[in-house]
């Protein structure tokens, strides 16, 4: 058996606590660049790179370097359309996904990361910057070469003209590259546009997906390479015993090794314990660790939690005082003189995110180098944990992102490449490490369960006048226990400390306290209750539990006082021109209010997350109380300037199942200390037939791009549960809806 | 020794008779197109054709495949794209994409059999395939365009 590798943890400490960043999740992170600059765009020979972004080769092939994750959200080609626009060139476009470098790190963000909505907002300007500096250049290369003054070129189609002179982008790459650019380019007016805001720009990896040519990490093989399976123990547990032997003893398998941290790893970064099996091929590898029939052990607390136990401490969250989030006007006093009172208590379950592609990485250790390819959200966290767990300068690492198929904040977390890295030092070869479904599904890092109760005070008028939510789950940024490594790597930021100091987690409150909603007394508060089930964030993280909680109780609120649901939100956003303007223009694109077909019902949410209002009204019917069957959704969204229309749309798409998945489907329980679905047969997803007709419309706006992957699908779950009431009477208050017999037709 | 067609080729291949035949096309043949995602049969993003029928090639075990017929996506457009490749080209239906292969092994064989399949007969035929993305509109699109452009 190969040695043991005893790889001792270090906790990321705050390199800077100088604030830089931007406002990712809505508040300033510190930078943590690179310390250093990668070679872009390693694998082309020939030709030239222009800058960070961008590669020419001699034939006039363009390689995009593109700085966003392509995860399936289309920002290879919505990024692509921002430079090409500047750029002048050809619209195809070789995207490659290049790291380590200053310029692919995430201007709102702070790290070379994925996440938050941030890659079209973030890299708007840097990118149409970039580009107009790529074309200035090889303006500028091709008036040296033609010995005429720039002014008297111009570029179109990746082409330099000058009177009767002609030079492709191919043929000036090189002397472009050594041009300097103009610091602030002049950037064309939107009336210029020709590529952002139009449609018929499609995607850039379209072919490569059809033919499955794309390569995912999962996919990837090097020299020399052997598969690994893996074997994590359940929340806090450590490994009691393994059969080496016994795993030896099928055909292929090479070594079994202990991975992760040494101790029961249930704090901050430490990866939990875990037995690696390698092998030639990774079915022999996963045979192996069958065989090796690993035994863990959990301490009891955690062996006996299950969702009854956790759904109890929930509620006795609430009970709590708890932390103030948000507290405007005179709360205690409101309620005290109400004279109707109305309150409601609200459960969401722990939801895994399940990209179709497992979590998996590559890592090839060569002693004095590390090379990685990973389907990731976060490659420059990768780069950190490389350097922690190899002790290797960060310029003798470099970190391959491939395509990445599926992310949804699960990737942002990287601790399969760690497992992956430990095993190459330990094997002394490249190893593959896959994740089985179950393993994958087991450990998964979940969006938090949480419940909420909700409070309103009506005066004699029946005006409301007090509004009180409180949440009670676990912090992803507070949680001593296993959670975002994020919380780490910003540890010491002003981020950081200020929930540490406030007691209220950024995410668990995220979407409650910034509702548009014009009460004139509001009371925002949160308990912080922990269990050792993992936690990251969630496409619409904090959303997507405060939306449900905040939409379904407006809806009992208005039924109560006996106001229309519309008419109710459109009174309290009176104030707020963009949210008003998109909760109006979805009702009255479905016909609020008009008649609909016998024993149909409309349902409305409205939410405002990411600077993206959105407001969903769906149209449902209930057979036999049981059978939902949604007829159509109606949304409506101001997400700024819509760059990629045709992708806006696939995320809309997108958002739909979404919705339907965390309505009806998605929801964890947990038995005996583990997780009870590991699969897709107990933990299913919405299927082709169950997909609903929806029309999107979008606000007409000059502003800036704000977020469009986030907000996709959070409003859904109240509407359906709305239209669900409206259409039988009967209240929902948790979910997924199949824990309440109900299904989609 | 197991002797078995893929994509046209004859292959011998040397593996363990319970290895998967998802496995065998993905470590031994590096036919990556076909992906792992349960492995119980549930997402169908491991679809392949075999002799002409469709199959989750994660439950086929090679033993199974002496002189088998197999065609995964990398052979699906043999002599350039398959109408639905293009189609789903044309609809911009990939997002992340690792579905893809799946989804258009099932809708293939099912065109072969339906050229014009009604909306219900594209939820019977692709019910084993999940697209976690979500594209389904856009799927369901591209089949009735490459149903119409045959």
């Amino acid at each position: 058996m190969t040695e043991i590798t005893k790889i001792t943890r270090r906790t990321f400490m705050a390199t800077s606590a100088a604030a830089g960043g931007g406002i990712v999740f809505g508040l300033p992170f510190p930078k943590m660049g690179p310390k250093f600059a990668q070679a872009a765009f390693k694998d082309l020979t020939g030709g030239a790179e222009i800058n960070a972004y961008v590669h020419v080769a001699s034939d006039n092939t363009i390689t995009f370097g593109c700085p966003a994750t392509e995860m399936g959200q289309g920002s290879g080609t919505s990024l692509w359309m921002m430079f090409a626009e500047e750029f002048e060139c050809k619209w195809d476009a070789v995207l490659d996904f290049p790291t380590g470098r200053p310029e692919y790190v995430q201007p709102l963000i702070g790290l070379q990361l994925t996440g938050g909505s941030t890659a079209t907002p973030g890299f708007w300007g840097v990118l149409r910057k970039a580009g107009a500096q790529a074309r200035h250049m090889m303006i500028q290369a091709a008036a040296t070469r033609w010995g005429v003054d720039a002014s008297q070129c111009s570029a179109s189609d990746s082409m330099v003209t000058s009177g009767d002179k002609k030079a492709t982008y191919g043929e000036l790459a090189a002397a472009a590259a050594g041009q300097t650019p103009p610091e602030e380019p002049t950037l064309k007016t939107p009336a210029e546009w020709k590529i952002i805001g139009k449609p018929g720009f499609d995607r850039l990896d379209s072919l490569l997906k059809v033919t499955g040519e794309c390569q995912y990490s999962s996919d990837i093989s090097v020299p020399g390479m052997v598969h690994a399976a893996i074997r994590m123990v359940p929340f806090g547990g450590k490994i009691l015993s393994y059969d080496t032997a016994a795993a030896k003893r099928v055909k292929g398998v090479r070594d079994v090794i202990v991975v992760g941290a040494e101790a029961p790893a249930i704090f901050l970064d430490n990866n939990v314990p875990a037995v690696i099996v390698t092998a030639d091929s990774y079915w022999q590898a996963e045979k192996g660790a069958k065989a090796a029939n690993v035994q863990f052990g959990q301490p009891k607390e955690f062996a006996e939690l299950d969702s009854d136990k956790i759904s109890s401490a929930l509620h006795a969250g609430l009970a709590a005082e708890g932390s103030q989030a948000r507290a405007d006007g005179d709360y205690p006093a409101a309620i005290g003189s109400a004279s109707d009172t109305l309150s409601a208590t609200y459960e969401v379950p722990y939801m895994s995110h399940s990209p179709l592609e497992t979590m998996n990485a590559l890592a090839d250790f060569r002693g004095d180098s590390l090379e990685c390819w990973i389907s990731t959200q976060d490659p420059g966290a990768g780069y950190i944990v490389a350097e922690m767990i190899t002790g290797l300068p960060q310029d003798q690492i470099y970190i391959h992102q491939t395509y990445t198929g599926g992310g949804f904040g699960r990737r942002v977390e990287v601790e399969y490449l760690e497992y992956a890295i430990e095993a190459s030092m330990a094997v002394k070869a490249p190893v593959k490490l896959t994740y089985s479904r179950e393993e994958d599904m087991a450990n998964h890092f979940h969006r938090p369960t949480y419940a909420a109760k909700m409070t309103a005070g009506i005066d004699s008028s029946g005006e409301v006048t007090a509004w009180q939510h409180h949440i009670s789950g676990p912090g992803i940024w507070l949680s001593p226990m296993r959670s975002s490594r994020l919380k780490n790597l910003f540890a010491g930021s002003d981020f950081i400390n200020g929930q540490i100091e406030s007691g209220v987690d950024f995410h668990s409150a995220q979407g409650a306290k910034d509702i548009g909603y014009n009460f004139a007394n509001i009371d925002v508060r949160y308990t912080q209750v922990d269990f050792p089930v993992p936690i990251v964030f969630l496409r619409g993280v904090g959303n997507t539990q405060n939306a449900f909680f905040i939409e379904s109780f407006m809806d009992e609120l208005a039924d109560h006082i006996g106001q229309d649901p519309f008419e109710l939100r459109q009174k309290l956003l009176a104030d707020e021109p963009r949210m008003l303007a998109t909760l109006e223009l979805a009702a009255e694109k479905a016909n609020w209010g008009g008649s609909l077909p016998k024993g149909h019902a409309h349902g409305i949410a409205f939410h405002n997350s990411f600077d993206s209002p959105w407001c969903d009204v769906v149209e449902l019917s209930v057979r036999g109380g049981k059978r939902v069957n949604i007829h159509k959704i109606t949304r409506a969204v101001d997400c700024g300037l819509v760059v990629n229309p045709d992708q806006f749309d696939a995320q809309v798409q997108a958002g739909v199942v979404w919705g339907l998945a965390h309505t009806f489907l998605t929801g964890h329980t947990v038995k005996a200390g583990e997780l009870a679905q590991k699969n897709f047969d107990t933990y299913k997803l919405p299927r082709i037939s169950q997909m609903a007709e929806y029309e999107v419309h979008t606000v007409p706006t000059k502003n800036d791009p704000t977020g469009i992957g986030e907000p996709v699908f959070h409003t859904m779950a109240p509407a359906i549960t709305n239209a669900i009431f409206a259409a039988t009477g009967k209240r929902i208050r948790s979910l997924p809806l199949n824990r309440h017999g109900m299904s989609l037709a | 020794m197991i002797t078995l067609t893929v994509n046209g080729q004859s292959h011998t291949v040397d593996v363990d008779p319970d290895t998967p035949l998802l496995w065998v096309l993905r470590d031994t043949l590096g036919l990556t197109g076909t992906k792992y995602g349960c492995g119980i049969s549930e997402c169908g993003i491991c679809s392949v054709h075999m002799n002409g029928e469709l199959i989750n090639s994660c439950q086929k075990s090679i033993g199974k495949c002496s002189g088998a017929d197999v065609v995964t996506i990398e052979g699906l457009g043999a002599n350039g794209l398959h109408p639905i490749q293009q189609a789903f080209i044309d609809e911009n239906v990939s997002q992340c994409g690792i579905c893809i292969p799946g989804q258009l092994m099932a809708a293939a064989h099912m065109l072969n059999s339906n050229p014009e399949p009604t909306d219900h007969e594209i939820d019977v035929a692709m019910k084993n395939n999940y697209c976690r993305c979500g594209a389904y509109t856009r799927i369901r699109a591209a089949i009735h365009a490459a149903a119409s452009s045959a």
